[in-house]
């Protein structure tokens, strides 16, 4: 049980930061092609490159949590 | 969901996964031999993509070491990474994967498990990733200056620390790479079991959609990183 707990905790604390991560840069990246529409494509793979990184630190906590399972 | 041993040879534990690596190897080589036959001219399907996928990542060299001074040293390796963890990642959509399975002591073992979720593989992978960035490191810049990133007595106490903070900074990219390309998976892996418990029909599809782009875009990571560090460490600043 109280692994569990723990587990909860650690994914819903390490994927505040991510999270608003992630919405950060989508929004900054519809609003540059909003700005630039011919540019969409660049825009797009820098926007899923960066979001990826994002994400890496919410699954680092994903590991963690599954290693103490 | 931990990679199970199949069997022993000679005491080297063969594991599940690297079953699924000679597979893939197999695949890979297959793939690769049957395109280079019938290359021509006029190319078809499957020459098209690889051609597209060698285009993009030499334009991605060029630009972003600005030259292409690096690119016969840079290309061949993370070509290589590129095809090899993108195969690997697409085989856990491979439908009936999973289900390949036998029971030992009660307990069930799979006898194909995505190599990617294996955290030795990635790890193996981004031990050649950096040994081979310090390797170029030491062949295009000189031992000294290579040296000379880590230990330094220039302002005494300033840049040592400096080198300091960069040996740390080798052993955590070490850890990034290999933990984010082993934990993309490994979530992947879990939404899509919890998914197939819940509703196995329709529902599924745009998530194994998402899982597609998850192991392309895990691939181009991995690669590009490799060539920013690449440049990092092979860029001569005098000249």
């Amino acid at each position: 049980m109280i692994v569990t707990i723990s587990g909860g905790l650690i994914m819903a604390i390490g994927s505040i930061g991510p999270a608003l991560a992630i919405g950060v840069i989508g929004s900054k990246a519809v609003e540059a092609i909003g700005r630039n529409p011919e540019a969409s494509g660049k825009i797009m793979v820098n926007m899923l490159m960066a979001m990826s990184f994002a994400e890496a630190i919410a699954i680092y906590s994903l590991i963690v949590v599954v290693s103490a399972l | 969901m931990y990679s199970n041993m199949l069997l022993k040879l000679n005491g080297f534990p063969v594991t599940n996964t690297v079953v699924t690596t000679l597979i893939v190897d197999c695949i890979i080589m297959l793939l690769i031999w049957s395109i280079k036959r019938k290359m021509q001219i006029m190319p078809n399907n499957f020459q098209i993509i690889l051609e597209y996928s060698v285009v993009f990542f030499e334009d991605i060299i060029i630009k972003i070491t600005n030259s292409r001074h690096r690119l016969h040293s840079i290309m061949p390796l993370i070509f290589a990474f590129f095809i090899f963890i993108l195969i690997n990642n697409f085989t856990a959509q491979l439908p009936g994967f999973d289900l390949m399975k036998f029971y030992q002591n009660r307990h069930s073992v799979h006898i194909l498990k995505t190599a990617t979720s294996d955290l030795n593989l990635t790890l193996a992978l981004s031990l050649i990733s950096v040994i081979a960035t310090h390797y170029l490191s030491i062949k295009y810049i000189g031992i000294k200056k290579y040296l000379n990133k880590f230990i330094n007595f220039q302002y005494f106490p300033i840049f040592m620390f400096v080198g300091l903070l960069e040996i740390f900074n080798e052993i955590a990219k070490l850890i990034s790479f290999s933990f984010r390309l082993y934990g993309n998976m490994l979530a992947g892996e879990k939404v899509l079991t919890t998914i197939y418990s819940l509703a196995p029909l329709i529902i599924p599809i745009p998530f194994i959609c998402l899982e597609f782009m998850v192991s392309v875009v895990q691939a181009v990571i991995f690669v590009i990183l490799t060539i920013v560090f690449m440049h990092i460490f092979t860029y001569n600043h005098h000249n």
